[in-house]
């Protein structure tokens, strides 16, 4: 059994580090950069602090990275105007392949036609010198954003750099993002990064790691969140993470929605203690729907400001925003600044109940996910290695944990999932996920309300209707 | 995994080129599963000589290629010729997708595709159970 520890020996990291710096393209940090920069910023910058303060509403945090400095800093400053709590740093998909050069090229293109020629800010590049630069003035949490399945020196530089907030995980930022990237390598770089981050983390100011429970954001079925976000906590907590989130995607389900904050929460309490994790602080990140955006602006709007009441109502500490532009591409900054005021304006008008909302639906879908998510870590907790990043690349090779919708060519795809009561997501195959008995039954009830709805649709039409369902 | 010695279809699909678009292509590889299809899938990001070689070794009857990101003009400018040097002169092809940048009209988008070979070209929102249709009629096509 590969069981999480708690007392694994937090080596130093020290050579692998020099090294690893050495190979920066753009003044490579030293050492004790990071460290000694991060301890001379206010605590307000730091995300594990605004995290840990009570608070009346979910803090929100809009996504956003240009290539060139200059549009970078007018982006934060902008969002910064907008009332932004969290300022993203959204990294481009060069640099998320470790691709520096091809970076590089387009972002010296970039600043000569005056046009962004990649998706996002090629940190590793610019370097942490001029990058805190982006910062100056600002006085809030900076998130870095990204999907780098080897992220090591992006972490490195992102630290030194004064950013408090590190997105991403070996699972979460592999499968949805990569075709063929071997897990086993990310779970070793992501160990690095979660250690790196635990190593730099003043006792009352840590580092914060969130994770990406959003996936695929495709018809991903809630246990698969939750097993993959307990996952990754399990293997953050390991390396010595302290402040940790865990996150979905909207469901389309607000029943389903509802469950899955909850069950996330205990689970995430309950699995820390049963492997003598203590002082590791959890918080519920939610994504406004991640699926596919309507195009019309008046749809879009209406989307982000019901997903930004229902962050509220499952108790999110934080939201994730999205734009009107989502169905076309980057979206301006005034676009997203305005996307932060109008969640900002639900949130702080329609605030959160004194107690969690929920109900005797609530109740069964909970309690179905919760039984699901123990019968899976089980399984996984019962896989022959010594280590348990070991067993969680086993339970991905086997199937164990299927992400339905991922490009990578190592998922089995052996799972299927289609919306049934209440638009919520459930599994009509549960592939080589070892769920059995009683769940599936309750899996299966849910979907014969809709088969009941439209008994003539074939699997093709009820597919497309599930995976475009905010778009008809 | 073989196209030998069974009396059903082979089908090799996958998504052409440089393109990660994933999801149509696992919505086309659940409902030909569905459809009791055997075929093996490519996957995203899959070279032309890729489709040629896999339905070598699966002795596949038809390839279903995808492509979403507007380069199947690019892609497929060499297709037929790819599976004819491989000995597969009769194997069917039918592409999907997104295959053109911008919008044309379809009649000009199916000239130009069919001019490359191509049996039948699926441009822009595509209902799989038609193409899986047309498929079964055009595989007991070649049977016969």
């Amino acid at each position: 059994m590969g069981a999480p520890r708690s007392d694994l020996d937090l080596e130093a990291i020290g050579k692998l580090r020099a090294r690893l710096l050495g190979t920066a393209p753009t003044d490579p940090p030293e050492l004790g950069s990071a460290v000694e920069y991060l301890a001379n910023l206010s605590d307000a910058v730091f995300a594990s602090v605004t995290l840990a303060k009570p608070r009346s509403r979910p803090l929100i945090q809009p996504r956003g990275g240009f290539a060139r400095f200059q549009d970078q800093r007018a982006l934060t400053l902008t969002l910064a105007r907008a009332g932004a709590d969290f300022i993203p740093l959204t990294i481009d998909s060069h640099t998320r392949h470790n691709d520096y050069e091809t970076a590089a090229v387009l972002l010296e293109r970039s600043e000569l036609e005056d046009k962004n020629f990649l998706n996002g800010y090629p940190l590793v590049n610019h370097g942490y010198k001029l990058s805190r630069k982006l910062y100056q003035g600002v006085g809030k949490p900076i998130s870095l954003r990204h999907g780098t399945p080897d992220a090591r020196l992006l972490v490195e530089v992102a630290l030194a750099t004064g950013i408090t907030e590190i997105e991403g995980g070996a699972l979460t930022y592999t499968l949805p993002y990569t075709r063929g990237y071997p897990l086993a390598r990310s779970l070793m770089n992501w160990q690095y990064c979660d250690r790196l981050c635990a190593m730099l983390s003043a006792p009352k100011r840590p580092i914060h790691r969130e994770s990406f429970g959003v996936l695929t954001a495709t018809l991903v079925p809630p246990v698969t969140v939750a097993v993959v976000e307990v996952c990754e906590l399990l293997l953050a907590a390991e390396q010595g993470v302290r402040s940790f989130a865990v996150s979905f995607a909207q469901t389309g389900s607000i029943t389903q929605d509802l469950a899955l904050a909850g069950v996330l929460r205990e689970a995430t309490h309950d699995y820390l203690a049963r492997f003598g994790f203590r002082d590791v602080s959890v918080h519920l990140v939610y994504h406004q729907w991640m699926g596919a955006f309507p195009r019309e602006y008046v749809r879009a709007a209406a989307l982000i400001a019901t997903s930004a009441q229902i962050a509220a109502l499952i108790g999110a500490d934080k939201v994730v925003t999205k734009t009107k532009e989502e169905a076309r591409g980057i979206p301006h900054p005034d676009s997203n600044a305005e996307a932060v005021a109008m969640v900002r304006y639900v949130l702080e008008h329609l605030p959160l109940p004194a107690a969690p909302i929920g109900g005797k639906e609530v109740e069964i879908e909970a309690s179905r996910i919760r039984r699901e998510l123990d019968m899976i870590m089980d399984a996984i907790f019962d896989l022959p290695t010594e280590e348990f990043w070991r067993s969680v690349a086993l339970a991905f090779e086997r199937g164990i944990i299927d992400v339905p919708f991922a490009p990578h060519e190592g998922n089995l795809n052996a799972v299927l999932t289609l919306r049934g009561r209440g638009n919520g997501i459930y599994i009509t195959d549960p592939g080589r996920m070892p769920l059995t008995g009683d769940v599936l039954e309750e899996e299966k009830a849910a979907l014969a309300e809709r088969r009941k709805e439209r008994p003539e649709e074939t699997l093709f039409a009820s597919l497309m209707h599930d995976i475009e369902l905010m778009m008809r | 995994m073989s196209g030998y010695g069974s009396n059903r279809a082979m089908l090799v699909i996958g998504v052409i080129g440089n393109d990660i678009h994933v999801v149509a292509n696992r919505v086309l590889e659940i409902c030909l599963k569905d459809a009791g299809f055997r075929f093996i899938n490519l996957g995203t990001n899959s070279m032309p000589e890729d489709f040629a070689d896999a339905a070598l070794e699966v002795a596949a009857d038809a390839v279903l290629i995808g492509s979403l990101n507007g380069e199947a003009p690019h892609w497929c400018r060499n297709i037929r010729n790819l599976f004819r040097e491989r000995g597969l002169d009769r194997i069917i092809i039918y592409l999907g997708g997104n295959v053109v940048t911008g919008e044309l009209p379809h009649a000009e988008v199916e000239a130009l595709f069919k001019g490359l070979g191509i049996d039948r070209v699926y441009y822009g929102a595509t209902d799989f159970d038609e193409m899986i249709s047309a498929l079964r009629k055009d595989l007991n096509g070649r049977a016969t």
